[in-house]
């Protein structure tokens, strides 16, 4: 069993280095090469940079949802880790390890090379490499102040970074660093003094972990608000009379209540982007905030449309009552489309395409919902599922696609 | 089916595929009073209920309302027939009271009845199975009705909870109570006239 985990993490080590070094190389050749041909062909050098961020991004998180002891698969919850849990747990904490460095690497050296600023790259590759380590720490029980602690003095680091200069927010996250390296050694170090974490732990961090990536596939934040909320704060205002009215009240006070600094902190980032980016960068932002309210505003129509149970129950007409379900989707994109047109003053078709691409995305939505299952199946990474399942899951974002492909090209 | 009868089953059948379920169902349940459906599994219970509620179409025979055929898969029917059955639900954005405000008022008062009173700003699906279904029974307090389909009423209370739902039936006897039963015992404490499926 013991050779068998050296040999394991010999492989590991020899793969991440292989693979870091292929990046390196690849990188090194190939994003000067594609900043110059931007300039070259006279597109915007920010905007690919940008991209080219996004991704490396995107990379650093999906190894980092694959860190610690939430990355426990049911099956090796409920066999491997009880064979040997002490080794297995030590394993994935060194497992961590090996991917965060090249994570965060790659990322601080995209930063680097898109800014021009080596130092602004180091600083960010250690802030996400410091974040990284604590988010793998933070998943035990006990770890949750380690967690809090080192996220924070993270952002501080990235604050000072930018307020005193980068060489300041180096050092600073140079002890960062080694001021969470011990935790990590002295998690590792003994098989005697490593303490387990508890069953229950690992499952509720797999459930978590489940949950945050069926948020980011589906862009619905409510898949993890109602997992983490069971309580609503009561509406305040003064219901009307009919079914309708209070449809459209209850549900927009549902809606629209925990998600209004969302969209407050979207709109500042939508025109953020729009600042430093530009109009079309600006749109396209906008027409991803308007997906995402979208699917947030329309959550309980789609949920009328599916449970007769309560149309029998509330006895309306259940086609007026979608009515009323959509009254919350038609007044948040109402304020977005309002602010976003006034800021940014797109071109009026950019605008008629933000209005319909709501109506759009929840109809094809309901026609997705309208699908019977069949037996048709599509091999997932989640295992065999049925083709309408996944096409109920990715249905209304082909109206953002294209609303962005038209966006674009104005 | 006589002038009394607020609803009735006039030569309901339901099949699925080959096997029929209701083969010229006859029933009819007056004003005021309380009706068990009994049998075993399987013999059409809630089928039946799920006919007379609109929850399902019929393949054949009608479903009276008043003496008048309806269409159970209208808002009217809905109205006059509250139905909770096995497939009862609830949206998931809206908390307990969220609900039982889009149907009526007096919500608090409903939800002290039930044994809820301080779990009203609960989303149904943080609550346990018993308190779903107390919340179920809340409904039935705020929303006016004519005839109450219930479907194994008794499933998942507590003996508190089958109490109140002996308190409630007998609280109702202007109204009309059809309800699938595999509880003798609440069959007996209802007073309820049993309509024996399947035999």
């Amino acid at each position: 069993m013991k050779d068998i985990n050296v040999y394991r993490l010999t492989v590991a080590w020899t793969s991440t280095a292989l693979i870091a070094g292929v990046l390196l190389a690849i990188g090194r050749q190939i994003v000067p090469d594609v900043l110059a041909l931007v300039d070259r062909t006279g597109h915007d050098r920010d905007l690919v940079a940008a991209a080219l961020l996004a991704g490396t991004l995107a990379t650093w998180w999906a190894t980092v949802r694959r860190l610690g002891p939430i990355a426990a698969s049911p099956a090796q919850q409920r066999w491997q880790v009880w064979a040997d849990p002490r080794s297995w747990q030590i394993r994935q904490r060194w497992r961590a390890l090996a991917l965060a460095v090249p994570g965060a690497a790659s990322v601080g050296y995209v930063v680097g090379l898109a800014s021009n600023d080596p130092w602004t790259g180091i600083v960010i590759g250690l802030a996400l490499l410091v974040v990284t380590i604590a988010i793998a720490l933070g998943q035990r029980r006990d770890g949750g102040p380690l967690f809090v602690v080192v996220a924070a003095a993270a952002s501080l680091g990235l604050l000072t970074a930018s307020a005193w200069g980068p060489t300041v927010g180096a050092v600073w996250g140079v002890a960062a660093g080694l001021a969470a390296l011990p935790a990590v050694v002295s998690g590792s170090r003994s098989r005697r003094t490593h303490r387990l974490v508890p069953r229950w732990n690992l499952a509720a961090a797999a459930q978590r972990r489940w949950e945050l990536a069926a948020a980011a596939i589906m862009l619905d934040p409510e898949v993890l608000r109602s997992t983490f909320s069971i309580t609503g704060h009561r509406c305040p205002f003064r219901l009307p009379r009919s079914p309708m009215g209070r449809i459209a009240v209850l549900t927009g006070w549902r809606a629209l209540r925990p998600a209004a600094i969302r969209v407050v902190i979207g709109l500042l980032s939508v025109l953020a982007v729009d600042e430093v980016l530009g109009t079309t960068a600006g749109l396209l932002s906008a027409v991803l905030l308007i997906h995402v309210v979208t699917i947030v505003t329309t959550r309980d129509l789609l949920a009328w449309r599916a449970l007769p149970s309560v149309q029998r129950v509330v006895a309306i007409d259940p086609q007026r009552a979608v009515d009323a379900f959509a009254v919350p989707c038609v007044v948040v994109t109402l304020v977005v489309v309002s602010v976003v047109s006034v800021v940014l003053t797109p071109p009026w078709v950019a605008v008629i395409v933000l209005l319909l691409q709501p109506v759009v995305a929840t109809w094809s939505r309901m026609a997705a919902a309208d699908q019977p299952d069949e037996l048709t199946m599509m091999s997932t990474p989640m295992g065999a599922v049925p083709i309408q399942f996944v096409i109920r899951l990715i249905a209304g974002t082909e109206a953002a696609v294209i609303a962005m492909i038209i966006v674009a090209a104005l | 089916m006589n002038d009394l009868d607020v609803l009735a089953a006039r030569g309901l059948v339901k099949a699925f595929g080959e096997h029929r379920v209701l083969d010229g169902v006859d029933l009819a349940f007056g004003t005021g009073s309380v009706t068990a459906l009994t049998g075993p599994n399987g013999v059409g219970k809630s089928t039946l209920l799920r006919c007379l509620a609109g929850a399902t179409p019929v393949d054949a025979g009608d479903v009276l309302l008043d003496g008048e055929v309806c269409d159970t898969s209208a808002p009217d029917h809905w109205r006059a027939v509250l139905s909770i059955l096995d497939d009862h639900a609830w949206l998931p954005g809206l908390t307990v009271r969220d609900h039982l405000l889009l149907i009526g008022d007096d919500v608090d008062q409903a939800l002290e009845r039930v044994g809820l009173a301080g779990l009203g700003d609960r989303r149904a699906e943080s609550l346990s199975s018993g308190q779903r279904q107390r919340a179920a029974l809340a409904i039935t307090l705020v929303r006016p009705w004519r005839v109450l389909l219930l479907d194994e009423p008794e499933r998942h209370l507590d003996s508190d909870g089958v109490d109140l739902l002996v308190e409630l039936a007998a609280q109702w006897d202007d109204r009309t109570l059809v309800f699938a039963t595999h509880s003798e015992d609440l069959v007996r404490r209802t007073g309820a006239a049993r309509a024996p499926m399947g035999a």
